[in-house]
């Protein structure tokens, strides 16, 4: 029971929520989502499977990497080979006074205590939170908003496995 | 030349692979410091071992230095450097003998994913998960892929690339992106209703109807 209409609008949708679409083709599109909805729930299951695709957490590029890499690679190590050891980077200070290496390791310790606190913030942010809060590509938003106003809420995503209740209206 | 002379932050990448080619270490260091974030990233999608990720960041950047002269100035030293970095990470996947062969590399000649899995519906991911929970269940899924279909979702959802780039990256056409991506989403979707089937709109709790 597919009418034309909804086969072109099918292909047109992946790149209307990758934001790969000229306003003259989202247009139509956004017109015939809120007329039709068969097109408006399948085109609300890939913005769910995009939701499984989360921004990854910032990535820890390893202390001194660049420099390692620079200099294996200048000293002639191949790919797939183990960069060569290296003597450890900071060396032990000679230590006649211990006033000013205690003050350091102060310091050191309350800046980690510093950086260990924003890090306990960020992880007290529930993860719903996040999810809620993190902007959507104004094209997605369109659509959540496109489905708050047309359809009645769909699957509750409180739960987990508890989706079988739209089977029981 | 005089070293100290330069500034090399300000410096353009074909200016620093120049003087990479021309013998500074340094400006090879600064080469890599730019771009190591990206591929720490990108390299992550393809293993979950830390070490194996900096492996496959390490041996791109060394890839890229033996192949330096080879690279052409008029077109885009990262896209050039991420392209090496995708077949790094695809290499290791085929050496561990991870990936399912692919005789033919055509997507368009690899099965679909099952008939009727237009009609199946997937749910997001639950508000309750932790975001670690998610990344878990979308690494497990993701690993089911062919890497053909895992490496455009990677560089559409978690890159967040435009399909001009990915077609620039992978060296195929904006059309061969468009139907490569609505194969791994169903793809994707398939293995994530069979692996979890919980998060099938219809589940019914495992029991049979
Ligand atoms: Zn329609």
């Amino acid at each position: 029971m597919t009418k034309p209409k909804c086969e072109q609008a099918a292909a047109l949708v992946p790149g209307y929520l990758d934001g790969e679409l000229s306003e003259e083709q989202a247009a139509p599109l956004r017109r015939h989502l809120l007329a039709c909805p068969e097109c408006r729930t399948a085109a609300q299951d890939l913005t769910n499977l995009r939701r499984w695709f989360r921004d990854p957490e910032p990535v820890a590029v390893p202390q001194g990497f660049a420099a390692r890499v620079a200099r294996a690679a200048f000293s002639g190590v191949e790919p797939g080979q183990p960069l060569p050891e290296v003597a450890p980077p900071e060396p032990v200070a000679p230590r006649r006074d211990p006033m000013p290496f205690l003050l350091g390791m102060t310091s050191v310790a309350a800046g980690l205590l510093f950086a260990f606190s924003l890090v306990l913030g960020m992880a007290q942010q529930p993860a719903g939170e996040q999810l809620v809060a993190e902007p959507l590509p104004e094209i997605l938003r369109d659509l959540d908003e496109l489905n708050a106003a047309e359809t009645p809420p769909s699957v509750p995503l409180d739960a987990r496995g508890n989706g079988a209740r739209r089977g029981d209206r | 030349m005089a070293l100290s002379l330069m500034q090399p932050q300000a410096s353009n990448d074909s200016d620093l692979v120049r003087e990479t080619l021309a013998g500074s270490q340094l400006s090879f260091q600064l080469l890599v410091e730019r771009y190591q974030g990206r591929l720490f990233a990108l390299a992550r999608n393809y293993s979950r071992n830390a070490a194996e990720v900096e492996d496959i960041v390490q041996d791109t950047f060394l890839k890229a230095f033996r192949r330096l002269e080879t690279f052409q100035h008029q077109s885009s030293f990262s896209t050039w450097l991420q392209r090496i970095a995708i077949n790094t990470a695809l290499d290791l996947h085929k050496r561990r003998g991870r990936s399912p062969v692919q005789a033919v590399e055509d997507p368009e000649i690899l099965s679909d994913a099952s008939p009727g899995n237009f009609d199946r519906r997937v749910m997001a991911p639950d508000a309750r998960l932790e975001q670690e929970e998610i990344a878990e269940v979308t690494q497990q899924v993701l690993e089911e892929l062919p890497d053909i279909f895992r490496t455009v979702l990677v560089l559409r959802e978690f890159e967040d690339r435009a399909y001009q780039e990915i077609a620039d990256l992978l060296g195929v056409s904006i059309g061969t992106v468009e139907s490569r991506l609505f194969r791994a989403r169903a793809r994707f979707k398939d293995a994530l209703l069979r692996l979890f089937p919980e998060f099938d709109p219809q589940w019914n709790g495992g029991e049979s109807q």
